[in-house]
């Protein structure tokens, strides 16, 4: 049986592969590093679950999401924010966008990322 | 142009509850990094060679958050002392400023090189707050570099202004208008985020370089160019004769 797939969106490189790292147990997981690349990449292959930082290089993940909610077979992907902006997010309606968790990544558990990510792809295997 | 500048305007162009903002702003993404990067090393998962790669990566983010509360120190403290400056080699410094981070590029995947020209005559300037300066816009060219692209250190003889520019240029997104302008007219105003080009940065690190700068009696400048940008400091040549 083939694993959900993730697309996550991270430009610290760093960062992305140690979330990488958590998530490949249970998921097969793609990386972007950019808002851009990862329109194009899911153009290619349609995630089950985008996990994506707020702050990018480039265009910043509110772009991303403003672009998936315009095409209707890609607005009801779940989507998981990342970001060390909680407190600037919080005015924001955020669930418009896909959203359905926003994480502070000042303050993520070790194993938080793959604890909701299993959540919101339906895979709550342990 | 003597060494001292302008207390009274490098105090206004940095608000104390806005520069603490900013400061916490920079901060903590090199601090999140750590702290993910430690819970992996302490979850057992890891092979040894993973490990060794991690801890790297955690003592170069160290450093790198180091420079910068090394940084806001020296800028807070920049009104009570006086920055003794001397006659200085820029290729030495740049050359200095290439060791002292090559280890990050390198870790990154990235490249970093000074790019040789003619005779480039000394310059007046502080060695410790120049190299600040120059460490400051070079690690900031990295966030917005790529794995194709590489990051160069410059310097360059203005004769006609009787200065030397010396800085970093980078092949990554635009540089923001509202940056750009900012540099030419001096002041370094906040917010400095462009969040459709070079988003994540508060503009703190070009404050401190501004008021680096003045203090040594130099300029900072940005030149925008179709890829990438550069950004300088300006030094007046140094007129002591070269005892070398």
């Amino acid at each position: 049986m083939s694993r959900p797939t993730i697309m996550l969106v991270e430009d610290d490189t760093w960062l992305a592969a140690s979330y990488k790292r958590q998530l490949v147990s249970d998921f097969e997981v793609i990386h972007s590093a950019s808002a851009q690349s990862a329109i194009d990449s899911i153009d290619e292959k349609k995630p089950d679950l985008i996990v994506v930082d707020y702050i990018l290089g480039g265009p910043n993940g509110m772009t991303l999401l403003h672009e998936l909610q315009s095409h209707e077979d890609l607005a009801s992907i779940p989507v998981i924010l990342l970001t060390n902006l909680g407190h600037a997010l919080s005015h924001i309606d955020l669930t418009a966008y896909g959203v359905c968790e926003v994480l502070d990544k000042a303050i993520l558990g070790p194993s938080e990322l793959l604890r909701v990510a299993r959540k919101y792809s339906g895979n709550s295997a342990v | 142009m003597n060494g001292g500048y302008d207390a009274q305007r490098a105090g206004a162009s940095l608000g104390v509850s806005e520069g603490v903002l900013a400061a916490a702003h920079e901060l903590k993404s090199p601090l999140a990094l750590i702290r993910q990067l430690s819970s992996e090393l302490s979850s057992g998962r890891l092979t040894d060679s993973q490990r060794q790669i991690i801890e790297h990566q955690i003592r170069l983010v160290s450093e790198r958050a180091l420079r910068l509360t090394t940084d806001l120190t020296k800028s807070a403290t920049l009104q009570a002392e006086l920055f003794a400056t001397e006659s200085l080699q820029p290729r030495m410094i740049v050359e200095e400023v290439r060791g002292e981070l090559t280890p990050l590029y390198e870790a990154h995947n990235r490249a970093l090189r000074s790019v040789r020209r003619a005779y480039v005559p000394p310059v007046i300037a502080n060695r410790d707050l120049l190299r600040r300066v120059l460490c400051n816009f070079a690690d900031n060219a990295l966030f917005y570099t790529t794995d194709d692209q590489v990051v160069e250190l410059f310097v360059q003889l203005q004769r006609e202004k009787g200065k030397v520019r010396i800085g970093v240029r980078d092949y990554g997104p635009p540089l923001a208008t509202v940056v750009w302008r900012s540099v030419r007219s001096g002041h370094a105003e906040q917010p400095l985020v462009s969040m459709a080009e070079r988003p994540a940065s508060s503009g703190l690190g070009l404050q401190i370089a501004m008021q680096f700068a003045a203090a040594m009696g130099g300029t900072i400048g940005a030149i925008r160019h179709k890829r990438g940008a550069s950004f300088y400091i300006e030094l007046p040549i140094s007129r002591q004769l070269s005892l070398l």
